[in-house]
């Protein structure tokens, strides 16, 4: 069973090479191919910011008017094509709550009062597609998990993250580190 | 340095979430292209992102697509290369759809079909036609060959009547009236039966009738009345006559005349 996801991954990224060429011509077939495909994954992520699913929509919308009208922002030096769009959609998601200025003092307020709240109270009921991961989440300890939700979900850096919460850097870095493995173990 | 332990550091995590300043972006690729233990950890953290966003997938509404391509302008309906991509992709591109060599053999079977079509209409307008000219063409065969069969059966018993024992044949010239006419009495001395042929007298007519006689012991003796017209292939049945030197035609008016007409006689035999 742990084999099949590794012939998925190939298949995808031998994919890619072709999709992209059909981006950088602009083949409106490649635009509904890379929407059919990553649009869930990508919502997924925004609405877990921006809670709401309104807001949401307005992001994966402009992510994907951005992509179309802009693809030459993307290069390879920005790692894979989900790779760049998480990033990109993660980005803009946190500038959309910024801008909004749902708080004032967003930093300091959210992230100590909400950090869980996200997936253990509104996500389940809200969210269930994406149940999958909350699964996953849940089975990593409680301090790397913190460490997952702060970088993937706040898109904190991880010296805010040292700074914000007084963990010295090193700790952050290699939570960061295992997190990451553990997820793959757990995922892959 | 230490490559694994620069892999612990979590800065391939950093690099991947893109939260490194430009200048640690370069270092990051320079150094993963000398190292690949370093591409390799970027390479899984990227798939581990992938497999984070698959597991933690949630559709966004269909209606959301539908507007974006309108906003774009792209209509989905009327993209040809939609069905086709999924299949492109996996194939490296190589995947031709068979529809439109379908829809182009369907074209020249129709053409195929209608250009038929009017080379038999043609042949059997043609065949149509030939068909009418051979019915007529049979027609006149079968009238053709009615008339001949006709003669040949008068030419049959012709034969029959001459045939017998004891004809004699009279032949009778023509006079001053007619020197061309011609006639011939076949006489049976057996049977006393007289023929007549008179294929080659002119014809009479309608108010007249010619009247055969027979010249008995100097005398004339009526023989009978004839018409000549048409076919006068058959021999024609005169009266009998036991005995007799001559015979001769006379143009007499219809019904014959108890006395023969000696100015209108056409044609004359002595036995």
């Amino acid at each position: 069973m742990k084999k099949q996801p590794k012939i998925i991954s190939t298949a995808i990224k031998i994919s890619e090479e072709v999709l992209i060429k059909e981006l950088q011509a602009k083949k409106p077939a490649a635009l509904e191919y890379l929407y059919d495909n990553y649009s869930s994954a990508l919502y997924g992520v925004i609405i877990r910011i921006v809670k709401s699913e309104s807001v949401a929509q307005e992001v994966l919308n402009d992510i994907f008017m951005k992509v179309w009208n802009n693809f030459s922002a993307y290069d390879a030096g920005k790692g894979r094509l989900y790779t760049w769009l998480v990033n990109i959609s993660r980005n803009a998601s946190i500038d959309k709550i910024r801008s909004k200025e749902i708080k004032k003092t967003f930093k300091t307020d959210l992230v100590s009062d909400n950090v869980h709240a996200i997936d253990h109270s509104n996500s389940h009921t809200l969210y269930t597609d994406g149940i999958g991961l909350e699964k996953v989440l849940d089975q990593l300890p409680e301090e790397l998990r913190f460490i997952i939700d702060q970088m993937y979900f706040k898109g904190y850096t991880q010296t805010e993250i040292a700074e914000e919460f007084s963990i010295p850097l090193g700790t952050v870095k290699t939570r960061a580190r295992t997190a990451m493995r553990e997820l793959r173990a757990l995922l892959l | 340095m230490n490559i694994e332990n620069y892999i612990s550091s979590g800065i391939i995590e950093a690099y991947v979430l893109d939260q490194l300043t430009e200048q640690e972006r370069k270092e990051v690729q320079i150094l993963a292209e000398k190292h690949p233990e370093i591409r390799q950890a970027i390479d899984e953290t990227e798939e581990t992102l992938f497999a984070m966003g698959q597991a933690g997938s949630v559709a966004p509404p269909g209606s959301l697509k539908k507007d974006l391509f309108y906003d774009l302008g792209i209509d989905l309906k009327q993209n040809p290369e939609n069905n086709n991509f999924t299949e492109e992709v996996r194939n490296d591109g190589n995947t031709q759809s068979f529809y439109p060599y379908l829809t182009a053999a369907a074209s020249i079977i129709a053409i195929l079909g209608i250009v038929l079509t009017f080379y038999y209409r043609g042949q059997w307008v043609e065949s149509e036609q030939r068909l009418s000219a051979l019915y007529a063409q049979n027609e006149t065969l079968a009238q053709q060959y009615n008339i001949v069969k006709n003669q040949s059966d008068q030419y049959a018993s012709n034969m029959e009547i001459l045939r017998q024992p004891g004809i004699e044949n009279v032949p009778l010239e023509g006079l001053e009236l007619s020197p061309d006419a011609q006639a011939m009495v076949h006489w049976n001395k057996n049977t006393n039966e007289v023929y007549l042929n008179a294929k080659k007298m002119p014809a009479n007519e309608v108010a007249q009738q010619y009247q055969l006689w027979a010249i008995v012991e100097g005398k004339p003796v009526d023989m009978g009345v004839f018409d000549v017209g048409g076919d006068m292939t058959s021999l024609l049945k005169m009266k009998s006559v036991d005995k007799a030197s001559a015979f001769a035609v006379t143009l007499e008016p219809r019904g014959g005349s108890e006395n023969p007409t000696m100015e209108k006689m056409y044609v004359i035999g002595q036995i």
